[in-house]
């Protein structure tokens, strides 16, 4: 359990994140989404215990951040931006150091660092120095590092970021994979991996929260889906039939001179599951007072949208 | 307590690797070494060129003043094998990472620390080669050779404090490198600098503070408490300023 309140964080004169509010529940994993500069790991810094806020406080499991006590930062599993390694290590050997200083002892820190390996897929590895893996490899071998313990917390620092294709499946499935036993928060400006990986989404943008739920709610929230509509025609007559569109309003009509000179486009929102499909009507209708119906087709809405419109783009 | 012992001794294990896998190490531990042996043998030389028939004391023509020799030469060194210590995990992330995790910071800033003292007692142990050899042509002092051993280890132990601080102060190791040398050079010619100001009470306090005067006092085998603890002190109150400055870092990021 993450609860963040009014977290605010100053460097000098520069507002890095201003007035953040909001909460993952146990087992929940929150995407921090955010263009680049945004504030994403200066909120992962201070729930990771190594940045104080300005103003503002965040919790974990209920214990203040900014004082961690030697159990609370047992709990927290922490993939730095960067994933830092000591390059004179072999991949067994830092992970090995990395559990003895989180406090397991000798024989179960070796456990640990088999277990961990084999999850990011890097047993064959593991006597190799860390200088000489690839930066996929060390990006890995440093969110192995988190996992160690398994502890019940994980704040992840763009987790996926110089990995190719496969393994950014890999560490997204595993991600997936801690659901319910975990409570990650991860920070991404990848949107798919927002999609496929959380169950709840913080956008920031410029510091604040632009947005923020599942992604459903989000969706839903900005207007949810719609139905382009594209005609040719009179746009009185083309206004008066889209009049019985179920939940309608008054349509946005617009002009679109692009396709031809007559030619208006509406967007309404999408018929909802169940009903009555009203589109066989509507395009009935329309051919029926003499428009040429040229398009009509469902506009999917993406988190994508949702996340360009949040950021004000 | 076990777990600090671990912490602390996974700490030592891994500073005391990365320091002896640095080339920068051998390099300047060879090229001391080498500078020291020359220095020896031409002392070794003018010794029994001007000692012929007369009853000079070999551990203090030979053997004293070169081990104020490797006592400069540590002092060269030392800082340019701290000066990565904290710089270094500092600008990889390496530190912010190892402050997330349950350990404190004293296991890590003592690990790394005796690491670098250890270091830096190899070189010493070198250098007790000479008086060894030294004995095959004449008697030495023994007790003499142990206390500027300690004296030189009770040395190096300080100014690695005053490294690894600086090294905790900044990301930049050379800008590490250059306060320390400072700090040292300000430390250990504090009476130069006091004599040439002519201010006595700058004076009276450079009789305490100043390392030469400590030094000193050890190599010629005085092995006094306050002279030891004087070496001893410095230590740890550079390493508490280390200490100091790792927690404020957490209040300061």
């Amino acid at each position: 359990m993450i609860e963040v309140d009014g977290l605010t964080k100053h460097y000098g004169p520069t507002r890095s994140i201003e007035d953040l509010s909001f909460s993952v529940p146990k087992g929940d994993i929150l995407g921090f989404l955010g263009p680049n500069g945004a504030g994403k790991s200066t909120t992962m810094r201070i729930l990771a215990g190594i940045a104080r806020p300005t103003r503002g406080s965040a919790r974990i499991e209920g214990e203040d951040v900014q004082q961690p006590s030697e159990s609370l930062r047992r709990k927290i599993g922490y993939l730095p931006e960067n994933s830092p390694f000591y390059g004179d290590m072999t991949l067994g050997g830092y992970l090995r150091f990395m559990a003895g200083v989180k406090g397991l002892p000798g024989r179960e820190a070796r456990r640990e660092m088999e277990r961990v390996t084999e999850l990011v897929n890097l047993s064959d590895v593991r006597h190799r120095l860390m200088r000489n893996l690839s930066r996929g490899m060390r990006q890995r071998a440093c969110f192995a590092q988190a996992l160690l313990g398994s502890p019940p917390v994980l704040i992840l620092d763009e987790p996926t970021v110089g990995l190719d294709p496969s393994q950014i499946n890999d560490v997204r499935r595993l991600i997936r994979s801690l659901a319910g036993e975990c409570t990650v928060i991860l920070s991404t400006h990848i949107l798919p991996e927002v999609e496929l990986v959380c169950s709840r989404v913080v956008i920031i943008a410029n510091g604040r929260i632009a947005a923020q739920g599942t992604p459903e709610e989000l969706v839903s929230r900005e207007g949810g889906n719609t139905l382009a509509v594209i005609v040719r025609g009179a746009e009185g007559t083309f206004r008066e039939k889209l009049s019985g569109w179920p939940g309608g309003g008054e349509p946005a009509v617009s002009h679109r001179p692009d396709i031809a000179a007559d030619a208006w486009q509406a967007l309404l929102p999408a018929p909802a599951n169940g009903n009555k499909d009203p589109r066989p009507e509507l395009a009935r209708g329309l051919v029926e007072a003499g428009l040429d119906l040229l398009e009509m087709r469902p506009e999917r809405l993406r988190l994508e949208d949702i996340f360009l419109r949040a950021i004000g783009k | 307590m076990a777990a600090i012992v671990q912490q602390w001794s996974l700490v030592y294990k891994r500073e005391l690797g990365a320091l002896l896998s640095l080339p920068l190490y051998y390099i300047l531990c060879g090229i001391f070494f080498l500078l020291t042996s020359l220095i020896y043998l031409a002392t070794l030389a003018e010794f029994a060129r001007q000692a012929e028939g007369t009853t000079v004391n070999v551990t203090d023509s030979v053997i004293r003043p070169v081990f104020h020799v490797v006592h400069f030469f540590l002092l060269v060194q030392v800082p340019l094998l701290t000066m990565r210590i904290f710089a270094e995990d500092q600008e990889s992330g390496m530190l912010d990472l190892l402050q997330t995790t349950p350990m404190r910071d004293w296991p890590l800033l003592t690990g790394k620390f005796a690491a670098m003292v250890t270091a830096m007692g190899v070189y010493i142990a070198l250098t007790v080669s000479f008086p060894f050899a030294t004995s095959l042509l004449g008697e030495v002092e023994w007790p003499v050779v142990v206390g500027s051993v300690l004296a030189l280890l009770a040395s190096a132990s300080a100014y690695a404090a005053v490294g690894v601080f600086f090294s905790a102060v900044t990301e930049s190791q050379v800008v590490a490198a250059v306060l320390s040398y400072v700090t040292l050079f300000l430390l250990v010619f504090l009476q130069v600098f006091a004599q040439a100001a002519g201010i006595p009470a700058l004076e009276d306090a450079a009789l305490h503070f100043a390392v030469m005067e400590h030094l000193e006092a050890i190599l010629s085998g005085n092995i006094a408490a306050m002279n030891v603890m004087y070496f001893v002190g410095m230590s740890v109150v550079f390493l508490f300023f280390t200490a100091r400055r790792l927690s404020m870092r957490r209040a300061r990021a």
